[in-house]
């Protein structure tokens, strides 16, 4: 007896064949001796199966179980509503967010033109006709402009002053 | 889902104390005046000025020009104190043909416009926060020389 067959004695035992395909299947149990001895045991298996099935039972009715539902239900829909609103962290946040954004955008725009004056520590833009040499003294931690040119500006001569 | 609007709580919260920190100590930086020195000194190998009205520099910005420059003696022509208030412009006249313009950029930064009969002769960017001076300098009759010195208070 192949797999196909054993399959078709199952089917037949649960009453899903055809009539036709249940003729020969009856036909098969009758004449082999293998066929029917399984037919036997897969029937046995179904009836013990079908009459031992266990019946769970609700300790209490139907109606009751349902409405401790409902009450259950109908007492979280009556939490006050503002106890519900505190509860909730998103009350202040849709007011905060905002805000906090705001404050962002309002610091970037303050610190943003610092950051730009902090790259270059020391810039110079000599005026026409003048120019000049810049350094930056590490040992003795200073930053000398020296004009350079043609003409000397006499400002601390003490000749000039007199 | 709790999860989620813990940690927006947290992140919405450090936000807002970051900024509420940082926008008043930025503001107050930029505001601040800044307050310096402005010398005008003659750099000279004499050993004394014919000037009975010039001072001898204080010993310490006089060691750091002896550091770098070649003189051996340091007047004090001049000294004015300055106060540029955040976002403000100060001119002071150091002598007859030396002024220097001082604009408080904020943050500590400063530009200085030095100017030589009325003509703007160089304008320098510094950084005040380094306490560091700045020095303007140039060649003077006689082999002399003269130093325009801004230096913070």
């Amino acid at each position: 007896m192949n797999t196909n067959e054993e399959l078709k004695l199952q089917a037949y035992a649960d009453g899903e064949l055809s009539p036709r395909e249940a003729a020969k299947v009856a036909a098969l149990i009758e004449r082999d001796g293998e066929a029917r001895a399984l037919f036997t045991e897969l029937k046995r298996t179904k009836d013990l199966l079908a009459a031992n099935e266990p019946e769970i039972l609700l300790p209490e009715s139907r109606e009751f179980h349902w409405s401790k539902i409902a009450r259950e239900i109908e007492r979280h829909e009556s939490r006050p509503a503002m106890v519900r609103r505190f509860a909730s962290p998103a009350w202040w946040l849709k007011y905060f967010s905002p805000v906090a954004a705001t404050a962002l955008i309002a610091a970037m725009v303050i610190i943003y033109p610092n950051i730009t004056d902090n790259e270059s520590d020391a810039q110079t833009a000599p005026a026409p006709e003048t120019s000049s040499v810049v350094f930056r003294s590490q040992s003795e931690g200073m930053t000398v402009v020296w004009l350079q040119g043609d003409e000397n500006y006499e400002f601390a001569n003490p000749e000039s002053d007199l | 889902m709790t999860g989620f609007w813990q940690r927006a709580v947290v992140v919405t919260t450090a936000l807002f104390i970051w900024t509420a920190a940082v926008i008043p100590a930025v503001a107050g930086v930029k505001d601040d005046q800044v307050k310096l020195r402005a010398q005008l000194i003659w750099g000279t190998n004499d050993e004394k000025s014919p000037n009975p009205d010039h001072k001898d520099l204080n010993p310490e910005l006089r060691k750091k020009l002896s550091g770098v420059f070649k003189w051996k003696n340091y007047f004090e022509v001049k000294n004015q104190e300055m106060a540029v208030p955040g976002k403000g412009t100060k001119r002071v006249r150091l002598s007859n043909q030396c002024e220097v313009e001082v604009k408080n950029l904020g943050s500590g930064m400063i530009s200085a416009k030095l100017f030589g009969e009325g003509k703007l002769l160089v304008e320098q960017r510094q950084n005040f926060t380094l306490k560091e001076p700045l020095v303007l300098g140039g060649h003077d009759k006689n082999k002399t020389a003269w130093f325009v010195v801004l230096s913070p208070m």
